[in-house]
């Protein structure tokens, strides 16, 4: 499968084979795509509505509406623009922040799971996302607390920037600037180690 | 580089983590379109943010992975043997994803057609409820009213003071309705509907062919890009405005029997049709060719493209091909 070998993680460049077959399979209604999409990326959506939702319930319904509607719309997905796991991250960010956002009463109960193993059909990727995760965690730990705390704020709160200037107590331009450099820094760290790697 | 331009650059992380609100959103999403630099910028920083996210992975329930099925089941069929049924589900899948997207400030911006985003959810509801009682699975027993203007109204007026939620319910299960029912009919069931006859299939096609339209009325509403369904979609869409151009022409008083015309439509979706001049027999030569794109021909059909302002290339009589693009929305309604 020479074609995983090319791709490099956290790059929005030269989507994988996989990608692009697996959403030609969608299209043609093939649910053997949807249960391989499923069992790949589902962690990745689970955890994270969980954890800008802080609640199980809704963030499975909001896993199950992020699935859903890639199953209805997979022409939707664009393989030139970014990667599946951004467009699926995206669809559930955006979805987990809707929710917050709407709701009056937040629960939040704290959940203890053990990790349970899980087949990804698409074993280069889910490798190569382990590894990139813990980089980008590192990542992360190297910012300037400011622009880390910023953008916890933003993405795990679910708070506007406007929002995250009146909690940080700054002003918004600069919230604005915490985000955007932050970021930046971490979408240079994942493009430095994929260039590292493929010397 | 203007103020602005600097302004949602200044925006770009922001909107990558979807830390801002709907009106900035757009603002941002136009900048996008003109400005590939950006456009580039945000793609980096949205797959940043996709791994920010992927910090905090962890397995679901097990349980979720048979629900998630199950509800893609009933929302999708696999239709690789029906496209009918698949281009209505693709276009109201589209357009309860659009719904997603709409907060409270975007429900009273004005519409195409004069309605409001609120009262353009509430029209589609009036439209799917009244399908779904002549087929007789009534989702909205107590409105009588079959006249779409008239029960527009009455539904607006029902659904004033309450959430949009309500009446996006009442849609969604006029969907639901419709879809059962397709699934259990026959291509070959006769529909009466707002003064025409429908088969299944076109009528499933013609109800893609609305929501698709106002889907995008709203997109426009709000500053965002038309979005066209997939390419089998608009493939039924074309079919179906073409093979009912011949009625079409009649009715718009353009026909003229014994000629012939020739539709060519390009790209996604597209294809090529011989149809006669109104109710008389097919000829074989042409006496003109229309060449168009074929979202474009499916904008025209929908009124929301003006006839003269179809892009075309036309071989043979461009007065005949004039009479085709004005005949295309003869059957279009609201």
């Amino acid at each position: 499968m020479t074609e995983h070998v090319g791709r490099q993680a956290g790059r929005d460049v030269r989507p994988s084979q996989w990608e692009r077959t697996t959403r030609d399979r969608l299209i043609a209604g093939e649910e053997g795509a949807l249960n391989e999409i499923y069992d790949q990326f589902s962690s990745f959506v689970y955890g994270l509505a969980l954890r800008v939702i802080g609640d199980a319930r809704a963030a499975e319904d909001v896993s199950q509406d992020v699935f859903v509607s890639v199953w209805e719309r997979p022409g939707a997905f664009d393989p030139d623009r970014g990667s599946l796991r951004t467009w699926l991250g995206t669809l559930a960010h955006r979805r987990a922040v809707d929710h917050v956002r709407r709701e009056e009463a937040r629960r939040r109960r704290a959940i203890k799971d053990a990790a349970r193993p899980v087949s990804t059909p698409d074993v280069e990727e889910m490798a190569m996302a382990l590894v990139t995760a813990e980089r980008v965690r590192s990542a992360l730990e190297t910012l300037p607390d400011e622009q880390r705390r910023a953008i916890q704020l933003a993405y795990f709160g679910g708070k506007t920037y406007r929002q995250v200037a009146e909690v940080l107590g700054i002003p918004e331009g600069t919230a604005k600037s915490r985000l955007r450099l932050g970021l930046r820094r971490v979408a240079d760290v994942l493009e430095t180690e994929t260039v590292a790697r493929s010397e | 580089m203007s103020t602005d331009d600097t302004m949602l650059d200044e925006l770009l992380g922001a909107y990558a983590l979807d830390a801002v609100d709907t009106d900035e959103a757009v603002a941002v999403e136009e900048y996008l379109e003109r400005a590939p630099d950006a456009a580039h910028e945000v793609a980096r920083l949205r797959n940043a943010a996709a791994w920010i996210g992927a910090t905090e992975a962890l397995a679901p329930p097990p349980e979720l992975h048979d629900t998630v099925l199950e509800a893609a089941r009933s929302r999708r069929a696999v239709h690789n043997d029906d496209p009918f049924l698949g281009a209505y589900l693709s276009e109201t899948g589209r357009f309860d994803a659009t719904l997603d997207t709409l907060d409270d400030g975007a429900l009273d911006r004005p519409t195409f057609n004069g309605l409001t985003v609120r009262e353009l959810v509430i029209h589609l509801a009036a439209m799917e409820s009244a399908v779904a009682s002549t087929i007789g699975r009534p989702t909205a027993p107590d409105v009588t009213e079959t006249d779409i203007e008239r029960r527009t109204a009455q539904l607006v007026d029902r659904f004033r003071d309450r959430p949009l939620r309500d009446a996006r319910a009442l849609w969604r299960s006029s969907v639901d309705a419709v879809r059962q029912w397709a699934v259990a009919e026959s291509s070959a069931a006769d529909v009466p509907l707002f003064g025409l006859t429908f088969s299944r299939d076109s009528l499933l096609v013609t109800r893609a062919f609305e929501t698709w339209t106002h889907a995008d009325d709203i997109r426009r509403a709000l500053g965002r890009p038309e979005e066209p369904p997939p390419a089998e979609v608009v493939a039924r869409m074309a079919d179906l405005s073409i093979t009912t151009m011949p009625a079409a022409l009649e009715i718009a008083g353009r026909a003229h029997p014994g000629k012939t015309a020739r539709i060519v439509l390009t790209g996604d979706g597209g294809g090529d049709w011989l149809i006669p001049f109104g109710f008389a027999p097919v000829g074989e030569t042409p006496d003109v060719v229309l060449t168009a794109d074929a979202i474009a021909w499916c904008r025209c059909v929908s009124e929301r493209l003006a006839p003269d302002a179809l892009p075309r290339e036309v071989e043979g009589d461009p007065a005949l091909a004039d009479d085709l693009a004005a005949a295309s929305s003869a059957f279009a309604t609201l």
